[in-house]
């Protein structure tokens, strides 16, 4: 199993570039697992607390250590409060995309799976990348977590789980979870990423056989 | 001040000593421990899979909890190839791997 952080783990580290709102919770939830279980180390922005770099170097330097990227541009719409759309997805997928274009050796090995929750959404509002292989995940985290596992097994050349499997086991870690947050003394509405990622990291551990 | 004082005194000072992480760290793999504990009592199949590999590891024929509690806290200490896949290599003791003492970021509605 790879080490929490993973800052010197290029080859392992997936970005993970979704919405972290409420309704997201489910699929995001299933895609950090997915990728633990895939034997590979989750990374995303919730993992950052430091308040000496801006947002935008604190993503940069995220994206620099990933070779693998999952992007989700499926909550690209208004949002709810505001009315206003939500860019920030897509322009992290953008600099993703640059690190690849005009990276070094190393960034130009980068690999991403683009996600939307309908396969040819995206035309009518990103369609600079027309003639990608978008996926679809339906908002439903067994198709993403399937999806995931596809990418990460194909772009990768390693061996994974099948998703039968992960899946079941998916199913007996969220049954735990409400378990373990209890005995530490942490509310599931207050679980942040890291001790989100030491349950899932520690839990396969214990419980892959 | 008693003995026992003394020692519960000290037994506080030793924790509040510990960093943050590590306390935290720990809390999670005791939670993690306690909790597959629980599951070997209720599911059979994950029992009777564990407690092969047990005796597979290590020759025991009469693998007991305190067994598989040693065995849990092991695979908690151990770190695994870099290139996992579906297979996990058995646990054995080496150091503890270093744990980040990141917190979470503050953002809360989008990547």
């Amino acid at each position: 199993m790879p080490t929490m952080r993973g800052t010197d783990r290029y080859e392992d580290n997936v970005f993970i570039n979704c919405p972290f709102d409420t309704q997201y919770k489910p699929l995001f939830r299933s895609a950090v697992y997915t990728v633990y279980d895939c034997g590979f180390i989750p990374r995303c922005a919730l993992e950052l607390d430091d308040s000496s770099q801006t947002r935008i170097d604190k993503i940069e330097e995220l994206i620099e250590q990933c070779k693998y990227g999952i992007h989700d541009i499926s909550r690209t719409g208004l949002d709810a409060a505001n009315r206003l759309p939500r860019f920030n997805m897509p322009f992290e997928l953008g600099l993703f995309l640059g690190a690849k274009r005009f990276g070094d050796e190393r960034q130009q090995a980068k690999r991403c799976v683009i996600l939307d929750k309908e396969k040819y959404r995206y035309q009518m509002f990103l369609s600079d990348i027309s003639g990608q292989d978008i996926k679809s995940h339906g908002n439903e985290p067994r198709q993403l977590t399937g999806e995931i596992r596809d990418w990460l097994t194909n772009s990768s050349g390693r061996p994974t789980p099948g998703l039968n499997e992960m899946w079941q086991r998916y199913g007996r870690f969220s049954q735990d979870l409400p378990l373990m947050l209890a005995k530490t003394k942490v509310l599931l509405s207050e679980m942040t990423f890291n001790e989100y990622r030491l349950l899932i990291q520690g839990w396969l551990k214990v419980n892959t056989l | 001040m008693s003995l026992t004082d003394t020692k519960s005194k000290l037994r506080q000072l030793k924790t509040a000593s510990i960093p943050l992480t590590q306390r935290k760290t720990a809390s999670i793999n005791s939670a993690i421990i306690e909790t597959s504990l629980k599951r070997i009592q209720q599911d059979a199949d994950f029992r009777s899979k564990i407690f092969d590999k047990i005796r597979a590891l290590t020759g025991i024929e009469d693998v007991t909890l305190a067994h598989v509690r040693e065995y849990f806290a092991q695979s908690l200490r151990t770190e695994s190839p870099k290139k996992s896949g579906t297979k996990k290599t058995p646990a054995a003791k080496t150091p503890k791997s270093k744990k980040s003492n990141s917190k979470q970021s503050t953002r809360k509605t989008e990547s």
